[in-house]
């Protein structure tokens, strides 16, 4: 994989995650909410570092789509934390191959270091919300 | 409207193979060292002392997390630490700047994104 390719999936994912946050948050209240909106703003302001970076490397960012279509769908919190769980699932996916494809000590490969721990850390607050195990390894691939 | 899913394809390159059977190979050229040695024992030095600090306050399921950061970093069966973490959970909260500055300045892209991983692991407190 390309970093092209790589910045290219990981702005796919934060389009995913800007509507899905957005999804989510309807469902949710309390800090559970709060949790939820500042992912939703830390996803946008993802979203838009990597167009940025995408342009500076001579690329078209690619477009959000319309709408996105949940793995389940979302009726109530107990889905609506899934959701927010699977979302940084595929951030630690993103945020991985941004590091391997990347060149030591420039700006997508610490970008990719640590979106990754932001991811996980995340990931381990949503998955405690709705008991599931994370993983010893976040993003990597098998 | 048909749109697309939330759930993502993750990735065209699967490479899930321990870091040091890259490492091992570079090795065995003698012109080259491997410029990611370093942390990488660095990295397996602290898992080795969470390991037995973990396992020395009874807490198996956590020291299996940790045996699983080694794994990756090539080591299958770790050897006792000389100096095990008295306070891991301190280790653990300690290590992630450390892990995070080493995944940046990682030559190879796959000892990187393992580093950084295991660095997300430990700051999401595991």
């Amino acid at each position: 994989m390309t970093v092209d390719e790589a910045l290219q999936a990981a702005l796919g994912v934060e389009h995913q995650a800007v509507y899905g946050y957005g999804l989510a948050a309807a469902h949710v209240s309390g800090r559970q909410y709060s949790a939820a909106l500042t992912a939703l703003a830390d996803a946008e302001a993802r979203r838009d570092r990597l167009a940025d970076l995408l342009r500076r490397r001579g690329q078209d960012p690619a477009a959000a789509a319309p709408a996105y279509l949940p793995p389940t769908p979302v009726t109530g919190a107990t889905s609506a934390l899934a959701l927010c769980l699977s979302l940084e699932h595929a951030a630690e996916g993103a945020a991985w191959d941004l590091v391997a494809a990347s060149s030591p000590n420039d700006e997508v490969r610490t970008l990719g270091v640590r979106w990754l721990g932001v991811a996980a850390t995340r990931a381990a607050k949503w998955a405690g919300a709705s008991a599931s195990a994370e993983p010893a390894l976040p993003g990597r691939p098998g | 409207m048909r749109v697309p899913p939330v759930t993502v394809s993750r990735r065209a390159l699967l490479l899930a193979t321990p870091v040091l059977a890259v490492a091992a190979c570079r090795d065995r050229a003698p012109s080259r060292p491997d410029p990611d040695a370093a942390a990488i024992t660095a990295a397996r030095d602290t898992e080795r002392r969470l390991i037995d600090g973990y396992d020395a306050a009874g807490a198996a399921r956590v020291a299996d997390v940790h045996r699983a950061h080694l794994a990756a970093l090539g080591d299958a069966t770790p050897s006792p630490s000389p100096t095990p973490a008295s306070d891991p959970q301190r280790l653990v909260r300690s290590s992630v700047a450390a892990l995070q500055r080493a995944a940046i300045g990682a030559h190879s892209g796959q000892v990187a994104a393992t580093l950084a991983s295991i660095a997300a692991s430990h700051s999401a407190g595991r």
